[in-house]
């Protein structure tokens, strides 16, 4: 294996005044090829590991090391998307419009040439896969279903292809159709991309079907880290029984 | 929802157009002078003017239509309010105010018009359709009427704000009061809470306060009425109000007087005057304001003060807190 | 004169301060009520230089630049969402107001005698001005940095996500809403023939609702899913002020008591602000596919 894109090193997250541990003692390493699902019941400390991660939390003990950026906070190389997909849209513009703002480039006045080549990629990608969004690049993003706009989320993840992607539940404010097709197609772009990711949930099925390695936290501590072939071994009911 | 609100809108628009149909009929048939008088915003001086203005012209003839407008102090409205009047072709347009009497000017070449209470620049031409009164008394009468009534004073304090509008006055005052043998200490106030600080400066051979027509100083004149009387000496102004409030006298003008001269000019003007011939006048009738109850107790001799509103044929007013303006 | 192009010709002189306040109120979507200042600045700027025998042309861009500083004032008072927008704005507007008055000298300029614009280049100079400021509202929003402008209206919190640095877009956009501002000012100075230093009040009010109104009517008109179009916006802009100067004139000519009228204006405008509500473009998602 090469080296970690992130190093987690003996972490501890207090609550402040209620002296309760939501992290404690976690050590852990990402690495460049792994789709990591965790798994954890309300309360285990799933979204805090995500907001550690994604530096939107300090952690109270402990240090974590990153080798993806120099820059300390540079977006586009940890991206996240939690189950509020309103935090990551921009109501009332275009599919189109949102995917350049997302694809933002740092030049003020943007050569039309980069524009209209930015905007290909977003088509061609659209084609490969036979999304139904690219009927609708023109349509405003808030006419969009739950689904598509977590879909279509995904995609510009993907097509940006950040060092790390971090997916707190993103579809848990889905229907369970709906939840199966984004969560299958997350899989499958990152697997095709080698985007480095991490997945929280606490759907077991989805635990055991994707990914290549299981993480499962219960009170803030890791009770279960299985690698590939250890995790394709794994049943369900070894799972419960730990879950619970 | 939508078709409903498409109808009301319909509605709305015909009844507007209508309406404007059955005015304009109504506008062919009547033959009778109008005089449109255009108010920049609402206040009390400025109504008084108003008044002043349609209670002489009525007495001339009570047949002249006087329609009032008031533009809110927006200036979309005084331009199409302006618009307006010169839609109907009106007779005479009467704008109160600088700002106003410009617009007019500006907008309208043909319809003569009677400006009242605005003074333009010396070096500014005036335009051809333009007569009109200016409000403005200037300091030598002021300073005139203070040695009168205080022949053996040697300084007093004057008290201005930086607004521009008042400094070429405060600079006349200086010069006037420095040709006659008094010195002027002049206090300059940024924001109203310095006016207390600086009535604290007033030195202590001031003899009087004096003030001028200036809005920001007149609105914390309670702060020099109280030094005035701490002091026992008198606070000179400029207009009426400061003078209910606590002053001692004035040398000013009764907005009314200003729309009754400016009704006089319109008359002039009906009676056959070209418009091109009327002047931009001064105010004639001048009014020395006074309260009876501070003259008392600083014993400035009422009678002493008619007498010599007498003799500089000002007219003379007692104002007191209790006397109601009309 | 014709009612219609009365309200016509109103109109273009008030469309630059239209679309100025399309810039702050829906781009970025923020209150700003500098404009009532900047407005006052621009008339303001451009008369004080025409009197000290400024080319016209020149007087304009200076003009121009102070409405573009007063806008970048406001910015940095309300930098970082530090101060909410509209207090940011009353503040703004308190400083404009003594600014206006040292710039003018005085609380009145007139241009009567002055080498104005109009005296050299007739009266279509103004709808020429007029049709320069649309140009210049169009090449700003149809640009990368329009998209960003609106992209930082639309959710300031991602933005600034994903770029570092959002202060430098509510910098230009609210430079570029008061600079439009300052220019019907000069426009408006030009036509009136001067400056007032009270010319401002009620600027940002009218401008609010004949943005609100316009744009509600051209999205009655175009149903289209696809949301944003800089040309139908700025057409709804223009039928917003000329419904507003249309409602006005036509009110005056009917013979409302001036007193009553802003009351009925008043009422006009709640009645077209409630329908906003009822337009069907505005409860999203309503109508998807």
């Amino acid at each position: 294996m090469n080296n970690a894109v992130v190093d987690l090193q003996n972490i501890s997250v207090l609550v402040p005044l209620m002296s309760r541990e939501i992290l404690n003692d976690i050590n852990y390493r990402i690495y460049s090829n792994d789709f990591i699902v965790v798994l954890g019941s309300n309360g285990s400390g799933k979204s805090t590991l995500i907001n550690l991660i994604n530096q939107k939390i300090l952690p109270t003990n402990g240090r974590i090391n990153y080798s993806l950026s120099t820059r300390k906070k540079q977006y586009l190389d940890i991206m996240t998307l939690t189950q509020k997909v309103e935090e990551s849209i921009f109501p009332n513009m275009s599919v189109l419009e949102n995917y350049l703002l997302w694809n933002y480039k740092f030049n003020l006045l943007g050569k039309i040439s980069s524009r209209k080549l930015t905007v290909n990629r977003l088509k061609l990608y659209l084609q490969k896969i036979n999304s139904p969004l690219q009927e609708k690049l023109d349509t405003n993003i808030s006419c969009l279903s739950g689904g598509e706009r977590q879909a279509l989320l995904l995609i510009m993840c993907v097509l940006l292809k950040p060092k790390l992607l971090l997916l707190d539940e993103h579809t848990s404010a889905l229907d369970p159709k709906m939840a199966e097709i984004v969560i299958s197609d997350t899989a499958k772009y990152v697997g095709k991309e080698k985007i480095p990711c991490m997945m929280t949930t606490h759907n077991i099925e989805h635990a055991l079907n994707f990914g290549n390695r299981l993480l499962v936290l219960k009170n803030g501590k890791i009770v279960l880290d299985l690698a590939d072939q250890e995790k394709q071994k794994l049943t369900k009911k070894d799972l419960i029984s730990l879950y619970y | 929802m939508s078709y409903k609100k498409l109808v009301h809108s319909c509605v709305f628009i015909i009844s507007c157009l209508g309406a404007i149909y059955v005015n304009a009929l109504s506008n062919t048939k009547v033959k009778q002078r109008t005089v449109g008088i255009i108010v920049p915003i609402e206040h009390q001086a400025l109504t008084d003017i108003v008044n002043g203005f349609k209670q002489t012209l009525k007495q001339y003839d009570d047949s002249i239509n006087i329609i009032v407008k008031n533009a809110l102090g927006e200036i979309n409205i005084q331009r199409s309010i302006i618009e307006q009047f010169k839609h109907q072709n009106i007779d005479l347009m009467v704008p109160v105010s600088l700002g106003t009497t410009q617009m007019a000017a500006n907008l309208n070449s043909r319809i003569p018009i009677i400006s009242l209470a605005s003074k333009y620049d010396q070096n500014q031409q005036i335009p051809k359709n333009v007569a009109g009164v200016s409000d403005e008394i200037g300091a030598k009468k002021k300073i005139e009427l203070l040695k009168a009534i205080y022949p053996q004073i040697k300084k007093f304090s004057l008290i201005y704000s930086g607004s521009e509008k008042i400094l070429p006055e405060v600079e006349d005052a200086v010069v006037e009061a420095n040709d006659r043998g008094i010195k002027v200490q002049k206090m300059m106030i940024k924001e109203l809470r310095d006016l207390y600080s600086v009535s604290r400066m007033i030195s202590d051979d001031s003899e009087l306060i004096f003030i001028l027509k200036d809005n920001l100083v007149a609105s914390g004149v309670q702060t020099l009425v109280r030094e005035a009387k701490k002091r026992k000496i008198p606070l000179m102004t400029s207009d009426e109000c400061t003078i209910i409030g606590g002053g001692s006298f004035a040398l000013g003008v009764k907005e009314q007087q200003i729309g009754i001269q400016g009704a006089k000019l319109a008359i002039k003007l009906f009676a056959g005057a070209n418009i091109q011939e009327l002047p931009f006048e001064q105010m004639e009738e001048l009014t020395i304001f006074y309260n009876e109850v501070t003259c008392r107790k600083q014993e400035l001799d009422v009678s002493r003060l008619k007498t010599i509103a007498n003799n500089m044929q000002y007219s003379i007013l007692s104002v007191t807190q209790s006397y109601q303006r009309g | 004169m014709n009612i219609f192009y009365l309200a016509l010709e109103q109109t273009i002189v008030f469309l630059p301060l239209v679309m100025g306040i399309y810039l702050s109120y829906k781009i970025l979507q923020t209150t700003d009520l500098t404009v009532d200042g900047t407005f006052v600045l621009g008339a303001a700027l451009y008369a004080r230089s025409l009197s000290m025998g400024v080319e016209p042309l020149v007087a304009v861009l200076i003009a121009l630049a102070g409405g573009f500083l007063g806008g970048v004032m406001v910015s940095l008072i309300q930098f970082k969402d530090k101060v909410n927008s509209l207090i940011a704005s009353i503040l703004a507007l308190f400083i404009l107001y003594s600014v206006n008055f040292q710039v003018m000298g005085r609380a009145n300029i007139s241009l009567q005698d002055n080498r104005t614009l109009i005296y050299l280049f007739g009266d279509q100079i103004i709808l020429f001005m007029c049709l320069i400021s649309i140009g210049l509202v169009v090449v700003i929003l149809s640009s990368q940095l329009g998209l960003k402008l609106r992209g930082f209206g639309a959710n300031k919190s991602l933005m600034q996500k994903i770029t570092s640095n959002i202060e430098k877009f509510r910098m230009l956009g609210l430079g570029f809403s008061n600079m439009l501002a300052a220019f019907c000012g000069v426009l408006t100075a030009e036509v009136n023939g001067y400056a007032d230093i009270n010319m401002g009040f009620g600027m940002a009010l009218t401008g609010i609702g004949s943005v609100v109104i316009g744009l509600d009517l051209i999205r009655r008109v175009y149903r289209s899913r696809k949301i944003f179009n800089v040309g139908s916006d700025i057409l709804g802009c223009f039928l917003g002020g000329l419904t507003y100067f249309l409602s006005l004139n036509t009110l005056l000519r009917i013979g409302i008591e001036p007193i009553n009228l802003k009351l009925v204006l008043g009422v006009i405008l709640v009645m077209l602000l409630r329908g906003v509500g009822s337009s069907p473009l505005n409860k999203i998602g309503v109508n998807r596919e």
